[in-house]
């Protein structure tokens, strides 16, 4: 809010320009010179203080901006306690209780219960559902509570609790105290006096359908509120696919559905692929606690839109968790060209990756200029040139891009490998176990700037990524000829997901994230305009375009395939591209909806009677800054009219 | 000032000119005119007033041995009278545009007063000179004397009119070179010269003759009760000075005021002026009548 101290310089030239001079004619000016000289050097405050005007609009500028940034003042004072109250809003509020009210009402119900119990004291309002974040800040107003309260309502993410305590408890740290002794204790040894006093309680307001707190102790009592008594629930947990290693790239989709309750829940499952039944409703009775896991196959290129509803007899409390979405495209062939010698264990993993065209190069016959359309991928088999050129990605076996790597770098025999990265998308699917220590020989590559290490021995990279001017690639420090990984499932896993990244071309299965987290797709530097529609076509809205043509915006509160459509071309040749993306619940944890009475893992601090201390206590003194505004105002008002 | 049927009032009426003539310039010096006057002077002449007396010498007129003492002491001595001579007087008005700012209307209260001296001292048998000066000596009118030429020099000034800028030291350092010698010399003027005063002064300085100041300011120059955020403007050069009036600041002007004022005197002391600080709030007639004579400058 102190930027809105540049009102100041505003108020100094609307003063200089609301100043209109009348004009007098005298017989000199000679001694109006002098004098105002004169007065200038006997007092500097002087031509401030003739022009009070000003310097009241300039003080009450000042007192307003103040009042804004709502400033607090640390005095010896009574200060009350503070309570930090935590509602949920996640998914699994929205379930409706045998009375046909929903568990957020209750909850609603349950705060101004809350609001009422901590009257005199301090209170704040943190929600925690697909994000935390505070609502209002440490108030004594409670009605300010009160409103947030009844504007509040339930999404459809899952449960951020623990971001929420820790935000709560940093608020609660950053209010502690420091105690002054009374005179009962002024015998007592200063550090006893000196030690700070948090004097807060944490309320949490919620069913309890979140992970457990994995945090430390927590010093401050933490009062759970438990709202909603219904248990009896079923939903799709999961649904999943992935491309089969065939041909036609068939799909193979996997569906879960768990019965969280105690009862018996029968249903049946429906299957569509856009919008028409893939087969005949599937009915399932699920005892309590059941999963049901159903994979189907389904045919064809294109892109789809694979949708399961999961239809209880009867309904149940929750309704977000029968739905889930899924879309599933055929990835676009990847061209890549195999440069070296013949080399039958890569050609061989090469040939059973789906959606890949492979061309062979000899070294001479690669064109740089025109290498750029021609391929996706450059596979470099024992021999790189000495400028990689720009455009496709490389993946370089068994030689050194002297682009990123100039020096001569001395050969390791048999190195072990102490660390890969398990969340590298390359990585995921391949077990390196089969390098550690049974690689001949190998030149590590040493760290440097554009390179990150993807699997590392003691002396540097066995796998890196490189990149830099306009050149990016894997690098594999070691003939894979000399190992024996070709001959273990994970190479070709690898080489696939190489060849992916490198291409930057997805397997084609949006399996969906969830709500509130961010979509992001990457349109490219030709998209001119964006827009995100959310399920239905209702709720469009324009996103912008960040530098590269990234487009990203966080998905609504609605379930469903969001639609992210940019423009592309000018003209005629002026066309929408469109990528859909599903969000789903597919939270276990939201469908269980079971409330508990008290929240796992949570051992908070004795809880004090509510009687304050004496300490270093803040208070909120924008409504004095405000009123002292006003009444500068009101004196500037008086001054002028009276000039 | 104007009449109801649109005339200018006259300069001096009636009744003041009757006064004039039996007021005379006091001048606390000798002055020396070209011909025999009315005034007495030290330089011991041939007229009928007894002076002193001087041994005789060969040649002198023996009309004017004092047979008395030569009865009684045996020795001849000559009887020698004051000679009254002519006398000048120099009227220097300032008609620079400055002059005509003020209220009351300082131009016409500075006219007032040089005719009013010019009467006077025509009416005891001065000779007048009229100088008319703003960013440079005008020519006017010659020299004046005798009675009859009153409501000539009444008419002069009634007529004039006031000029653009003020150089005060090229004009009275023209006006110097051709003053008559041993003169009065009176300035009338508010001395608004942002080019400054002090060479200026010392051309009339009163070495050798007799020099008078007539600083006039307006009311409104002395005490300005202006208000409010104003743009002054100078009527001579144009330049301006954007004030916002409040008591802080007329202190300041008043303080400054002083001190120029107090500058004044300090010069006039040192080049043997007379000095008289006029407000247009009093009557021109006071100023002669009581003013001046109160500060032996008439009788």
């Amino acid at each position: 809010m102190l930027w809105l101290l540049l009102l100041i310089p505003a108020v100094l030239v609307l003063w200089f320009l609301k100043i209109r001079r009348t004009e007098k004619v005298v017989s000199s000016t000679v001694l109006w010179r002098r004098a105002l000289q004169d007065e200038r050097v006997r007092s500097p405050f002087q031509r401030l203080l003739k022009n009070l005007v000003l310097l009241l609009q300039l003080i009450a500028v000042l007192l307003a901006v103040l009042a804004l940034a709502s400033p607090e003042s640390g005095s010896q004072k009574f200060t009350s306690r503070l309570n930090l109250i935590l509602i949920d809003t996640s998914a699994s509020m929205n379930s409706v209780e045998s009375d046909g009210t929903t568990r957020f009402e209750l909850a609603r119900s349950t705060l101004e219960d809350v609001i009422e119990e901590i009257s005199g004291e301090r209170g704040m309002l943190i929600q925690f559902g697909s994000r935390a974040q505070s609502l209002t800040p440490v108030t004594s107003d409670l009605s300010l509570l009160r409103e947030m309260v009844a504007g509040l309502s339930a999404g459809s993410g899952t449960s951020n609790f623990n971001d929420a305590l820790e935000l709560a408890l940093s608020i609660a740290k950053q209010d502690a105290v420091v105690p002054m002794p009374t005179s009962d204790e002024a015998a007592g040894s200063e550090d006893e006096v000196l030690q700070q006093q948090i004097d807060a309680r944490i309320f949490v307001v919620t069913d309890g359908a979140f992970p457990k707190w994995s945090g430390g102790p927590i010093p401050v009592p933490v009062l759970t509120r438990s709202v909603g008594e219904a248990s009896g629930n079923s939903g799709i947990v999961a649904l999943a696919a992935r491309r089969e290693f065939s041909e036609e790239g068939d799909l193979r989709v996997v569906v879960e559905i768990r019965n969280t309750g105690d009862e018996v829940i029968s249903g049946e499952l429906e299957l569509h692929l856009d919008g028409e039944p893939i087969e005949d409703p599937q009915p399932r009775t699920l005892e309590g606690g059941e999963r049901w896991t159903r994979s189907f196959s389904l045919e064809g290129s294109g892109t789809h839109r694979i949708s399961a509803h999961w239809k209880p007899d009867g309904g149940d409390a929750l309704s977000l968790d029968d739905d889930a979405w899924l879309i599933a495209s055929r990835p676009r062939e990847i061209r890549v060209a195999r440069v070296g010698e013949k080399n039958i264990l890569l050609d061989d993993a090469l040939a059973v990756i789906p959606s890949v065209t492979v061309e062979s190069l000899k070294l001479d016959e690669v064109d740089p200029e025109t290498v750029v359309d021609e391929f996706d991928v450059i596979v470099w088999d024992r021999v790189v040139p000495e400028v990689l050129p720009p455009g496709p990605g490389h993946l370089v076996i068994g030689a050194r891009p002297l682009q990123f790597w100039p020096d001569e770098i001395e050969m390791v025999e048999q190195p072990l490998l102490v660390a890969w990265k398990r969340d590298d998308p390359v990585l995921r699917y391949s077990q390196l176990g089969a390098i550690d220590g049974t690689v001949l020989e190998s030149y590590p590559l040493p760290p440097g700037p554009g390179i990150s290490a993807m699997a590392q021995c003691r002396e540097g990279a066995l796998i890196a990524r490189f990149s830099g001017h306009d050149v990016r690639g894997i690098a594999i420090a070691f003939d894979v000829l000399s190992s024996p990984w070709p001959l273990t499932p994970s190479f070709p896993f690898f080489i696939e997901a190489s060849l992916r990244d490198l291409a930057r071309i997805s397997a084609g299965i949006e399996s969906g994230i969830r709500s509130g987290d961010l979509i992001e797709v990457a349109a490219g530097a030709g998209a001119r305009r964006a827009t995100l529609t959310e399920p239905g076509g209702v709720g469009e809205r324009e996103v912008s375009i960040l530098p590269g043509g990234f487009l990203r915006s966080p998905a609504g509160d609605e379930l469903g395939i969001h639609a992210m459509k940019w423009q592309i071309g000018e003209g005629e040749a002026e066309r929408w591209i469109e990528k859909l993306v599903p969000v789903n619940l597919l939270s276990p944890a939201e469908s269980s909806i079971e409330p508990k009475p008290a929240i796992a893992g949570i051992t908070g601090g004795q809880e004090r009677e509510a009687a304050g201390i004496w300490g270093n206590a803040r208070r909120e003194l924008w409504k004095w800054f405000l009123a002292a505004a006003v009444v500068l105002m009101l004196m500037e008002w008086i001054a002028f009219h009276r000039r | 000032m104007t009449l109801s049927n649109g005339v200018e009032e006259p300069l001096l009426d009636e009744d003041f000119l009757t006064r004039c003539g039996r007021l005379a310039l006091i001048s606390r010096k000798i002055v020396r005119g070209k011909l025999r006057g009315e005034k007495r002077s030290r330089r011991r002449g041939m007229s009928t007033e007894f002076a002193d007396h001087r041994d005789y010498v060969a040649g002198d007129d023996l009309r004017h041995l004092d047979w008395n003492i030569y009865g009684r002491l045996e020795k001849l001595f000559i009887k020698l009278f004051e000679e009254e001579e002519e006398r000048s007087v120099v009227l220097l008005l300032d008609a620079s545009g400055s002059m005509a700012c003020g209220e009351p209307d300082k131009w016409r209260h500075a006219r007032q007063v040089t005719a009013a001296l010019g009467a006077i001292a025509l009416a005891s048998g001065d000779r007048v000179h009229l100088r008319i000066f703003d960013q440079e000596l005008r020519p006017v009118i010659g020299s004046l004397r005798g009675t009859r030429s009153i409501l000539r020099l009444v008419g002069v000034l009634e007529d004039l009119k006031v000029g653009q800028g003020t150089a005060l030291l090229a004009s009275l350092k023209a006006h110097a070179a051709t003053a008559p010698p041993r003169a009065i010399q009176i300035l009338i003027s508010d001395l608004m010269d942002p080019a400054g005063i002090e060479a200026a002064l010392r051309q009339i300085s009163g070495t050798r003759g007799e020099s008078w100041l007539i600083h006039l300011l307006s009311r409104t120059e002395q005490n300005p009760e202006e208000l409010g955020d104003l743009r002054l403007r100078d009527v001579e050069d144009g330049s301006f000075v954007d004030v916002s009036f409040n008591s802080s600041v007329h202190e300041a002007y008043r303080s400054i005021l002083a001190k120029y004022r107090s500058e004044i005197r300090q010069l006039c002391a040192r080049y043997q002026i007379q000095p008289v600080e006029v407000c247009t709030d009093v009557p021109f007639d006071r100023v002669v009548l009581e003013m001046m004579r109160q500060r032996g400058m008439l009788a």
